[in-house]
């Protein structure tokens, strides 16, 4: 019977996700963007935010 | 972040938002703002099966600015993308508007309550007092 052995993740495996993220293409509006998207707005948002009711 | 999804106001997103509780606008006028304007853009944000948050934007004839009409999050204190609407939907937008090469994001008549949310997204007021945010080109 052979003997299963799991291979456990290695180093260049775990860093792939964050070198994906540095290859991408963002504008620095795109960024400012995506850091509001991680950590919410500084204020709470209002539902309406656009055009006259 | 991957449960969300940029859909089009379509019929369901049109039945969905009348359940909302109270909501600011009928979003139903923008079917006739669809058909009258064939280079305009409407996103329906959603969160797996519930609907966040509605926009409507439009660019000028030249296409050089591009203006957010309507922009809405579902009404009430909590959902799941609370806080995030305006930079989900200006993802989208800034692509869009990068796409038909406009230069410039505006927001008509942003509400005052919104203004910093927009500032913190990188919109500034223009000499003519208008909300606006620069389109950038994609770097590296």
């Amino acid at each position: 019977m052979r003997k299963v052995v799991r291979k456990s993740p290695s180093k260049k495996e775990l860093r792939e996700p964050v070198e994906k993220l540095d290859r991408l293409e963002l504008s620095a509006n795109q960024r400012r963007f995506l850091q509001v998207l991680e950590n919410g707005t500084d204020v709470t948002e209002p539902n309406l935010l656009a055009g006259r009711p | 972040m991957s449960e969300v999804r940029f859909e089009p106001i379509d019929a369901e997103a049109l039945a969905v938002y009348q359940s909302w509780d109270d909501p600011i606008f009928s979003w139903e006028d923008v079917v006739v703002w669809k058909a009258r304007e064939p280079l305009s853009l409407d996103i329906a944000i959603w969160f797996e099966q519930e609907l966040c948050g509605l926009c409507f934007a439009n660019p000028n004839n030249s296409r050089q600015r591009i203006r957010i009409v309507r922009l809405e999050g579902k009404p009430g204190k909590a959902h799941p993308l609370k806080n995030r609407i305006a930079a989900l939907a200006l993802l989208a937008i800034d692509e869009f508007a990068r796409i038909i090469g406009s230069q410039v994001i505006e927001v008509q008549e942003p509400m005052p309550g919104a203004i910093p949310v927009y500032q913190q997204l990188g919109f500034t007021f223009d000499v003519q007092g208008r909300l606006v945010l620069p389109v950038e080109s994609k770097v590296s």
